[in-house]
């Protein structure tokens, strides 16, 4: 009696995630030391995005989603899959039968992700909470938007270098091809948006997709702390001492023809951003058109929710040991940072460009707002301006170039896109 | 692991920034002819401005004076009163006059701003 239910025992601990840790603890390439490290990221992670709230509402579930895909003998998620030529229908189509009879749930999810599917419906969202009136109001503040890509494109010659010297990793298979596609979408984290960044990697090097969405939104997060040494740097106290003329107002027309036209100009010229923009413009003109507010509730609300939350858990899914713990990710964790400065760096400078060109009238510090991070950077911009001038309100100066950075790393996606992909 | 497989490094350098110059001039002229669009649209709308109604007169029919200073003394007490832990009976507002109101404006405008963002 005793005997055989030790012998229970024993056979359902050998089907264990524990069993397959400890017996394969250096076995299989440090199989179960890689997944004990990989625990532990996901746990520091958890911990950024629940005590010191880092991007909370995507790390939370990138955290979790690392963790669970994690724990051996899950199967919950199979990364390889989507990238393993292998498991690819001729190297590189898709196998869907595959996916869905022998997939996991996150599998299932992930093809939201794989086939473009969430970041476009989180820019819907983004577009029905986006007030394009700063913009409207003072069209000039949207060179900063493109101003302040610059990191997007001077990380991407980086890693170019990188590849080429053969440093990391990148272009592993050694082919040009590869290189720019690792490369393109390691610059795009510069752009400081999240979907846009998924949407560039998930085509171009999905092997990187979970390296580079936790570098990209961990840096986000930490936009306060990144952005403001920068700005003081490059501008004197007169320039963050400038207050801005007040804004006029934006007619109901204007916000509503804007969406329309932003469309046209942009998807006719780079047909690859269509689902980026094209979502983000349905959004806003949804919102701003006020015949629809149903449909903007749901999709800033509910939707984009539902959305955050496959996106977040499926993007951390495909952290796994064999792609993950490699010098590569360390590398786009120093290039992601690499690519906020110099996108701050460029926004800035670009503001003291315009502060020459107009004669003092604008603050410099709005500049860094043209990265994308809404509307962290523009609050940013408002905290250093006000430190320096107590009744400076530059706010809503700065939320203009702050709404262009989200059309201007959109645009850089897709011209990205329309290279490589 | 193979490297340069199908490139020269130098070549491949080149490359790389020629697409990073022509990805900046793209990005740039695509926001530059967003600008002039959205500033022709602001001529465009600026014709039609007149037309739209003009903003209704300020419609605050002069309040009864006496009542309104009643009113507001009644609610200085209060707020004197709570500011500083004492009976309402204890005070009494013998005379008040407005002052300009920046300060307060500020202070609120602050405050908005910080519970908004």
């Amino acid at each position: 009696m005793l005997n055989n239910l030790l012998e229970g025992f024993g056979a359902f601990f050998a089907k264990t995630g524990v069993y397959e840790i400890l017996t394969k603890l250096v076995a299989d390439d440090f199989y179960g030391l890689k997944t004990l490290v990989m625990l532990a990221i996901a746990c520091v992670l958890l911990y950024l995005a629940i005590v010191k709230k880092f991007e909370p509402l995507l790390l939370l579930p990138i955290a979790f989603g690392m963790l669970i895909a994690n724990l051996p003998l899950g199967e919950v998620m199979h990364p390889q899959y989507f990238i393993d030529p292998e498991y690819l229908i001729d190297g590189h189509d898709l196998d869907m039968n595959l996916i869905f009879h022998k997939g996991g749930l996150l599998d299932l999810l992930y093809l939201g992700v794989k086939l473009g599917i969430y970041p476009p419906l989180i820019f819907l969202g983004i577009g029905c909470m986006t007030d394009f009136g700063p913009l409207i109001s003072n069209p000039k503040s949207i060179l900063l938007g493109a101003a302040a890509q610059l990191g997007v494109f001077i990380t991407f010659i980086g890693a170019i270098i990188l590849g080429v010297l053969g440093i990391g990793g990148f272009g592993a298979d050694g082919t040009a091809e590869t290189i720019f596609k690792e490369a393109a979408s390691i610059g795009i984290i510069g752009g400081a948006d999240g979907p846009t960044a998924i949407y560039v990697t998930k085509t171009l090097a999905p092997g990187l997709l979970s390296a580079i969405a936790i570098a990209a939104y961990s840096y986000m997060a930490l936009i306060p702390i990144i952005q403001p040494p920068f700005m003081k740097m490059l501008t004197t106290k007169a320039e963050r001492q400038i207050v801005m003329e007040q804004l006029r107002p934006v007619t109901k027309r204007e916000k509503i023809l804007f969406p329309i036209i932003v469309t046209l100009v942009v998807v006719l010229i780079v047909p690859d951003a269509a689902p980026l923009v094209g979502m983000l413009m349905l959004g806003n003109l949804i919102k701003e058109s006020g015949v629809a507010d149903r449909l903007c509730k749901t999709a800033q609300n509910e939707l984009m929710n539902i959305v955050t939350i496959f996106l977040g858990i499926t993007v951390g899914a495909t952290a796994k040991a064999d792609t993950f713990l490699t010098a590569k990710t360390i590398l786009i964790i120093a290039l992601g940072l690499a690519a906020f400065c110099i996108s701050t760096i460029g926004g800035v400078l670009f503001g003291k460009i315009m502060c020459k060109v107009t004669g003092g009238k604008v603050n410099p510090l709005i500049g860094s707002a043209g990265v994308s991070a809404v509307p962290m950077a523009a609050r940013v911009s408002q905290k250093v301006g006000q430190d320096e001038h107590p009744a400076n309100f530059l706010l809503m100066h700065a939320m203009g170039p702050n709404v262009a950075g989200v059309i201007g790393s959109a645009v850089a996606a897709g011209v990205f896109l329309a290279l490589f992909a | 692991m193979t490297r340069y497989v199908d490139f020269e490094p130098a070549e491949l350098i080149g490359e790389g920034i020629a697409y990073t110059i022509m990805g900046i001039c793209i990005v740039f002229l695509i926001l530059i002819i967003i600008m002039f669009v959205i500033k022709a649209m602001a001529l465009f709308s600026a014709e039609k401005t007149p037309q739209e109604p003009a903003p209704a007169a300020p419609v605050e029919a002069a309040p009864e004076p006496e009542e309104d200073s009643l009113e507001l003394i009644a609610v200085i007490t209060a707020a004197v009163a709570a500011a500083i832990g004492a009976g309402t009976s204890s005070i009494q507002v013998r005379s008040y006059k407005k002052l300009d109101g920046e300060a307060w404006n500020k202070a609120g405008r602050r405050d908005a701003l910080d519970n908004r963002f």
